[in-house]
């Protein structure tokens, strides 16, 4: 039999695991409890001297080449690694490239000079700042008595996510204008491990001593042996994962790491608000619709932006039965539905075939439940499966998004041009932070929206008390006419 | 219970579950079937096309407790134990639930053995848990299986002694400053005063209740260490191999070698495993209750068919019924009183089995190795939110 051997390697974590995918085996590095103290001290030392030896202009080059090469999926390593992804997390070549590889061409695209500023506008007013490419609001007040900060240690908790998004974490402990860079312990998540690990790879080709300021590898979720010991030397924590690893976490680095900035990112549920006209008018209905598939289709439903609770100014019903049908055919013509999560698709389909308000066919690649009262509702299964309900207006939306707080972060609106600030204000006090038009739920643009509310980089240096939310667009012509000349 | 009086009581039950939950009649629709379509397969015998819910759609978080039990009659909720920290909720009627405890009287209970010492929660425990897992606006109490079993138990035993209790004083005292209640569990001093009292009289004791509560016992006693020989039975139910039982955690339990252990340490000598070890199957979604006994040669327990059911293993995808090999459980077991509060008459349960002995027409007599149905635990694990999770906090 023929079999194939890739390793991954970091310069500080010696273990190793192997997991096999098929006849492929890797090799990634793995966390030893007593070669922790050594391996912390050693990548401390090393960020400091590296970080003092960078100017911030260096660090923001390699950057930028590092996502330039992602970002080009004709690029034949980009394809071999789209391949490889493909192969050992399950998921559609479509959504790899789309929206895994697609959060980069924006950060290449992006005037790195305009980073930080209008974060810092925002600080100033309570009003909708204009940025680049939408708008951002801050809400609430902030403290004055914060004192910047900065960390030499920040160590990321990864417990599963998508592909693209848990590359760029450790965008946040690098220099930013007015401040220092930190050394970075990154937990690899036990699935989906092989992006971050191309990424740092790909880092050290283009810089490797800035690829030396960071330490990543594996171990098992709640280790108290690895985690307290990392806890208790981490300035900041950044974690993604469920809501009671969030809780874990926290209550252990209350008492390690007292005054450590934590940046928790539970698991979230995304919303859609189709107004009208864009809900009844048959030419917007179509490209909303075509928006919203991708929306829901990305990455099988199983990231924290894809939309689950969809809410209809209009004819909700006639909504979702359009909406059914476009998504088999997207599933069928672009974006198939993953190995790895067809049989969830099949089970929903099996408890649901004498649901009466539940839309799925034979192949189960979407399952849409309708329902003719708004509520937020939780999914039960990550998946392509959403609900779509009627909804009054923005303002009725926003009442009840605020009940479902802690699960916000992405909410697709197409609305008018002419409330789109009004409703970043509504939603974002509700609790969303991004506002995103339809087709583009993925694309985060970490460099003038904020992740759960907060910009990670800024808040690791500088703990305000603040959220934020922004949008990814100005008016619908950015969208729509992008859409009309693809 | 034989054919006929079979056939009566599932005709009745599938006719009032058709009547009564749209769901079913759905369910059925999208097999092309009708009411009268049901009653022919029923007149046949061909019980295994009876359209079965399958079993995760009784968990909360599917959304579908209002479709799939009927709650105007007096009853309550069955509750599963939650290993998925997902439970399942089947309303019963209060004539159900008496007969389900009798069921577990018959199958934990052996003739002639008047003590029990169950690796159990106290009845107290498990009233408390059951009272906390009502459904809120239902206004409906709910009971969870494992307390069924435990009553079932005491209504066999003359004397049952549980490892797992609520230390009274302590948890008065914690009341004071809001601490949850303190739980005692048995030392292995307990245990074996109990095993030793039961060795001297000559009294023969039955040791059961969730293996995953005995597991850490083992290491404190040695081989041989009591002397039980005939008059040591062994019964378990409810599963918990997999190294987890509700909110109770352990290690994955290799079963020859945990049996032969806990046989060894009890003195219940080879010749006897067969007649003296038994395990209960059955699952919070269906009355049926199997009935198992050690077999040496499949290294398993093998389970004998519920007499008032009817069980299939059927081809995961197609659910044709199969005559050897493995596939998903299908069991038909019909409320005797002919008004099923749930959708549950025919279920379709997410645990795959093997054939050991089965009748011309499909109808299982007995299987083996017992699992959890992997083919649907595909799990892509991203950053979405599952409701599960909230069950889970």
């Amino acid at each position: 039999m023929n079999s194939e051997r890739l390793v991954f390697s970091d310069p500080y974590v010696l273990g190793s695991k192997a997991d096999h995918f098929g006849d492929l085996e890797i090799q990634f590095p793995r966390f030893e409890p007593a070669a922790l103290p050594g391996l912390i001290a050693a990548v401390r030392e090393r960020a400091k001297s590296v970080f003092a030896a960078t100017s911030a202009e260096e660090i923001g080059n390699a950057l930028n080449t590092v996502d330039a090469f992602f970002a080009d999926p004709s690029h034949p390593e980009v394809r071999a690694i789209v391949d490889l992804i493909q192969r050992t997390d399950g998921f559609s070549r479509h959504d790899i490239e789309h929206f895994g590889l697609g959060v980069f061409a924006r950060l290449v695209r992006y005037d790195r000079g305009l980073i930080g500023r209008f974060v810092a506008a925002s600080f100033k007013t309570r009003r909708p700042v204009e940025t680049a490419c939408g708008f951002l609001q801050r809400f609430g007040t902030d403290t004055p008595f914060r004192r910047w900060r900065e960390p030499e240690i920040v160590s990321h908790f990864v417990s599963g996510n998508v592909v693209g998004y848990s590359s760029i974490l450790a965008r946040i402990g690098f220099p930013i204008k007015s401040g220092r860079g930190a050394a970075q312990i990154i937990k690899l998540p036990s699935t989906s491990a092989v992006f971050p690990m191309l990424y740092l790879d790909k880092l050290k080709a283009v810089a490797p001593a800035l690829r030396e300021t960071i330490a990543c590898g594996y171990w098992k979720g709640g280790d108290r042996e690895i985690e307290d010991v990392i806890l208790a030397h981490s300035n900041a924590i950044n974690i993604l994962g469920a809501e009671s690893t969030l809780k874990d976490v926290r209550a252990r680095a209350r008492r390690l790491c007292p005054r450590a900035a934590f940046l928790p990112h539970g698991h979230k549920i995304g919303a859609a608000y189709i107004a009208r006209p864009f809900s009844d008018d048959p030419v917007l209905r179509e490209h909303t619709m075509a928006g919203l598939v991708r929306d829901i289709s990305a990455f099988d439903g199983a990231a924290c932006y894809n939309t689950k609770n969809i809410y209809v100014q209009g004819d909700h019903r006639v909504f979702a039965e359009r909406l059914f049908e476009r998504l088999e055919r997207f599933a069928e013509t672009e974006s198939p539905v993953s190995p790895a999560a067809k049989p969830i698709g099949q089970a929903l389909r099996r408890i649901h075939l004498g649901s009466g308000d539940v839309l799925t066919s034979s192949r189960g690649n979407a399952i849409v439940r309708i329902r003719d009262k708004a509520e937020f509702w939780l999914p039960d299964e990550a998946y392509r499966y959403v609900q779509v309900m009627p909804i009054e207006n923005e303002t009725a939306l926003a009442a009840l998004l605020r009940k479902a707080r802690p699960y916000l972060q992405t909410v697709v609106a197409a609305v008018s041009d002419e409330v789109l600030r009004a409703v970043l204000g509504l939603f974002g006090s509700a609790g969303a932070s991004n506002i995103h038009y339809p087709g583009s739920a993925p694309l985060l643009n970490v460099y003038e929206e904020p992740h759960d509310g907060d910009f990670d980089f800024l808040k690791i240096r500088r703990p305000y008390r603040v959220r934020f939310a922004a949008t990814n667009f100005k008016r619908n012509s950015d969208w729509l006419e992008a859409k009309g000349s693809s | 219970m034989d054919e006929k009086k079979f056939q009566s009581v599932l005709r009745a039950a599938i006719e009032s579950q058709w009547d009564r939950f749209p769901y079913y009649r759905n369910l059925c629709g999208q097999e092309g079937l009708g009411r009268a379509d049901l009653l022919m397969i029923i007149d046949h015998e061909e019980y295994h096309r009876i359209p079965g819910v399958v079993s995760p759609a009784f968990k909360l978080s599917k959304g579908l407790t209002g479709d799939l039990n009927d709650l105007s009659g007096p009853g309550a909720f069955q509750v599963s134990s939650s290993t998925s920290g997902d439970p399942s909720y089947i309303y019963t009627s209060s004539a159900e639930l008496a007969r389900i405890a009798d069921r577990y009287r018959l199958t934990f209970g052996i003739p002639g053995v008047p003590k029990a010492l169950a690796f159990a929660p106290s009845l107290r425990i498990l009233r408390a848990l059951s009272k906390k897992a009502g459904l809120p606006g239902t206004g409906k109490p709910a009971i969870l299986r494992m307390q069924l079993a435990l009553e079932g138990g005491y209504r066999h035993y003359e004397k049952v002694d549980v490892t797992v209790d609520v230390d009274l004083l302590k948890t008065v005292l914690g009341r004071a400053v809001r601490r949850p209640a303190s739980l005692r569990k048995a030392s292995a001093e307990d245990v074996a005063s109990i095993l030793r009292d039961a060795e001297r009289s000559g009294s023969p004791i039955t040791i059961g209740g969730v293996v995953l509560l005995l597991q850490p016992y083992l290491a404190l006693f040695r081989e041989g260490e009591f002397h039980l020989g005939a008059n040591g039975y062994i019964a378990f139910s409810g599963g918990g191999y997999s190294g987890a039982k509700g909110s109770i955690r352990g290690d994955k339990i290799d079963k020859p070698r945990f049996f032969s252990d806990v046989a060894s340490i009890l003195g219940i000598d080879e010749s006897d495993w067969a007649s003296h070890i038994k395990d209960i199957y059955g699952f919070t979604e269906t009355p049926a209750l199997c009935e198992g006994r050690w077999s040496p040669e499949n290294g398993d327990f093998v389970f004998h068919a519920d007499p008032d059911a009817r069980l299939y293993i059927v081809d995961p995808e197609t659910e044709a019924p199969l005559r050897a090999g493995r596939g998903l459980l299908k069991v038909i077991a019909p409320s005797l009183d002919a008004r099923p509060a749930a959708a549950n008459v025919s279920v379709l349960q997410y645990d795959e089995a093997e054939i050991v002995t089965s009748r011309e027409d499909g109808r299982i007599e007995a299987f083996t190795h017992v699992a959890r149905y992997q083919g649907r635990g595909a799990s892509v694990e991203g950053c979405a939110f599952k409701a599960a999770e909230i069950a889970g906090l």
